[in-house]
């Protein structure tokens, strides 16, 4: 089983189930998983103020679900998660409720057995038990994992991008006031494109009007890690008000993945001591913090 | 959903089917390797049936067509051996470059359809059973 976590909510899924597809936003939508073949899983979420009725909720579900055709209708409960069970079309689907009160969280996991699978309560069981949210940490950060990346970013900040193409992953979030942004990357096909030492490569990604200040190599774990801190110069007048914004950033290749990952940070000068470290982890053996 | 993006744009309830399909060969194409180590691949052009005279003395008709593959094209050419079905030629690729099978499968098939179209290999598609 593989532990997926997006926007604080937590699930472990079999390690085939892939995320394919995926919403940005925190207080409504969905993540959807597929084995070889189909869509299996599918976990929506939305905000709420209030905690619902979920007994109401699951019945008024199973009725509604009945009127649209749903086949051999029935109640599935696996307390706290309640729901309805039925054949939709050539699958066998079973839809669970459950409320997170912590974040106001109303999550749906959603099961598709096709026709050849057999359905299995206990696995139901077994992934909507590993499926949590985590609480608002001291610190002011979030954890996320997908997509082969496993990372620390602020809380506050919203996930602004995400490039999910074949061998590339992008995460990109950035702060309401536009001033803070930070990316994380997993970069594949080396061979095909990385043909300068990653340290040279890795100054291209320097934001436009920035000069390096100093930059650095380290080795931990075997992992060869380039270091690059850069400053914003000249520096404009929002920057006189707010700070000059400084650019941080880490880039090494995985020997395990045969990746290249990045970490970014850009942040005011004045924050900079302030904020708690975000961090990238590419295998049990590495983590960068900045 | 306008925020939800996605490996691939269409999303059919299942890719069995297509995943089940045999690659192989255009049988007319000719191959070598040129200076760079890359596969060279010549195709015979049909010639169009206006091409007649008077049209064919000032439309130039070309009898073959050459297209030259990158290295992720070569291997994905070598495995359409009218053997391996798209899934066997996704696993290949997966393991090759270290990538989960759905990222091997978009960009598999992605290569598959220019192939396609450019008439470098043909699909056989196998019987629902």
């Amino acid at each position: 089983m593989r532990q997926v976590v997006w926007n604080a909510i937590e699930v472990e899924l079999p390690d085939d189930w892939e995320l394919l597809q995926f919403s940005k936003d925190a207080s409504h939508g969905r993540l959807a998983f597929a084995d070889r073949y189909q869509f299996r899983f599918e976990l929506d979420w939305t905000t709420i103020s209030l905690p619902p009725d979920l007994e109401r909720m699951a019945s008024d579900y199973l009725s509604k679900l009945k009127e649209d055709g749903l086949e051999e209708p029935r109640k599935c409960i696996h307390l706290p998660w309640r729901g309805a069970c039925g054949k939709e079309k050539d699958n066998l689907v079973s839809r669970y409720t459950n409320y997170y009160p912590g974040r106001g969280l109303l999550l749906e996991a959603i099961f598709l057995w096709p026709d050849q699978k057999k359905h299995s309560t206990s696995f139901e069981a077994k992934v909507l038990d590993s499926i949590a949210v985590a609480p608002y940490r001291e610190d002011g950060l979030q954890h996320w994992k997908a997509y082969g990346l496993d990372f620390i970013v602020k809380e506050e900040h919203y996930l602004k991008q995400l490039v999910a193409e074949p061998g590339n992953t992008v995460f990109t979030f950035r702060s309401q006031n536009k001033r803070e942004v930070e990316t994380f990357a997993r970069l594949g096909f080396l061979d095909s494109w990385l043909n300068i030492p990653v340290q040279d490569w890795f100054k291209s990604r320097i934001p436009e009007n920035f000069t390096i200040t100093s930059t650095n190599q380290q080795e931990t774990s075997e992992h060869q890690v380039s270091l690059l801190s850069a400053k914003r110069s000249p520096t404009v007048l929002v920057d006189w008000i707010w700070g000059t914004r400084t650019f941080l950033a880490a880039a090494w290749i995985c020997p395990k993945q045969e990746k290249l990952f990045l970490v970014t940070k850009l942040t005011p000068s004045n924050k900079k001591n302030k904020q708690p470290p975000i961090s990238l982890t590419c295998c049990e053996d590495m983590e960068i913090s900045l | 959903m306008s925020d939800t993006k996605q490996l691939e744009n269409d999303s059919p309830t299942s890719w069995k089917q297509m995943l089940q399909a045999v690659m192989t060969h255009n049988i007319a194409a000719d191959t070598h390797l040129n200076q760079e180590g890359r596969l060279v691949i010549t195709i015979k052009n049909r010639k169009p049936g206006y091409l007649i005279p008077p049209i064919s003395w000032v439309v130039h008709f070309s009898p073959t067509r050459q297209i030259t593959l990158d290295k992720i094209g070569t291997d994905i050419w070598k495995w359409c051996d009218g053997k391996n079905t798209v899934e066997a030629i996704v696993d290949n690729f997966k393991d090759a470059h270290k990538l989960t099978f759905h990222e091997a499968r978009a960009s598999v098939v992605d290569y598959l359809k220019k192939l396609i179209q450019r008439g470098v290999v043909a699909v056989i598609i196998q019987e629902k059973t």
